[in-house]
């Protein structure tokens, strides 16, 4: 599920929540696809902290649009993942790829570094 | 309710193989265990690895074109097996199939970690499949 995009200077923020399965993830993917290109932002964080349930749907999400970023010279951070999801996202190696901070506004500031 | 009293009990369920069904299938096997009154920790574990298990059917088993997904779930004492079958084209190569990061979808942006998760958040996984005879998921835990 989507909640909302949040626009700051140096990245889209795009708050997801709810369960992340395979069911929304090809619904998902494009909406972020489509409002990245729209903000002509390159950096993207996605906000997790409201997120519920996440599968192997939501790490192939995550990984797809990190490569699709940094095919654009932009880069994906991750913020507000804790628990259960903060587990399967080290375990699948996507926190090594794509760093994941406490919530969305430290990520920003410090992609706008 | 007495912790002494074995629990033992046993439900079969089918549906389709839709996408829409990937959280009927978490949520019942959710519901299922409530009785022995499992951690958070644990529930999120069974539900993750129902989700893989039910989603490789839909859309591995059956191609997402459809079928019919079947679960059973047993409950003796505090084991839970969870068992997902589905009658689609089934695995040729399982051990290479359970290899994490092995996909055979890469462009549809799969991670191939689905058996890894089941492998990691269950206490035990088998596969048992063929091409053509579809494919049986049988997970166990201990709540
Ligand atoms: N029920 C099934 N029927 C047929 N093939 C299957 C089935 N389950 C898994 N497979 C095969 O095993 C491979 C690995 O499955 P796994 O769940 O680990 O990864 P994935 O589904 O490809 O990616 P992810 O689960 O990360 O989205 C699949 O790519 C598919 O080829
Ligand atoms: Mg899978």
């Amino acid at each position: 599920m989507l909640k909302e995009f949040i626009e700051c200077p140096g990245a889209l923020v795009a708050v997801l929540g709810g369960e992340i399965d395979q069911y929304c993830a090809a619904w998902l993917r494009s909406k972020l696809d489509v409002e990245t290109e729209l903000s002509g932002e390159k950096n993207l964080v996605l906000d997790l902290s409201d997120v519920s349930f996440m599968d192997s749907a939501g790490i192939g999400l995550i990984i797809g649009r990190g490569k699709r970023l940094a095919s654009a010279g932009g880069r994906l951070a991750l913020a507000g993942a804790g628990g259960k999801l903060k587990k399967i996202l080290e375990m699948s190696g996507v926190t090594r790829l794509y760093p994941l901070y406490p919530n969305y506004r430290s990520a920003v500031e410090d992609m706008m570094k | 309710m007495s912790a002494m009293q074995e629990i033992n009990n046993y439900m079969k369920t089918e549906f389709d193989a839709r996408s829409i069904n990937e959280a009927l299938a978490r949520g019942v096997a959710a519901f299922f265990m409530l009785p022995l009154d499992p951690d958070m920790e644990t529930v999120a574990d069974v539900k993750t690895a129902v989700s893989e298990a039910v989603t490789n059917a839909i859309i591995h088993g059956y191609r997402s074109e459809g079928g019919v997904v079947t679960m059973e779930l047993t409950l003796r004492g505090r084991e839970l097996t969870v068992v997902v079958r589905d009658s689609g084209v089934g695995i040729e190569d399982v051990a290479k199939a359970r290899e994490p990061m092995f996909t055979t979808q890469p462009e549809a942006e799969r991670s191939g970690l689905g058996f890894t998760f089941m492998e990691t958040f269950m206490d035990s996984l088998d596969v048992d499949s063929a091409p053509g005879r579809g494919t049986v998921v049988t997970m166990k835990k201990l709540l």
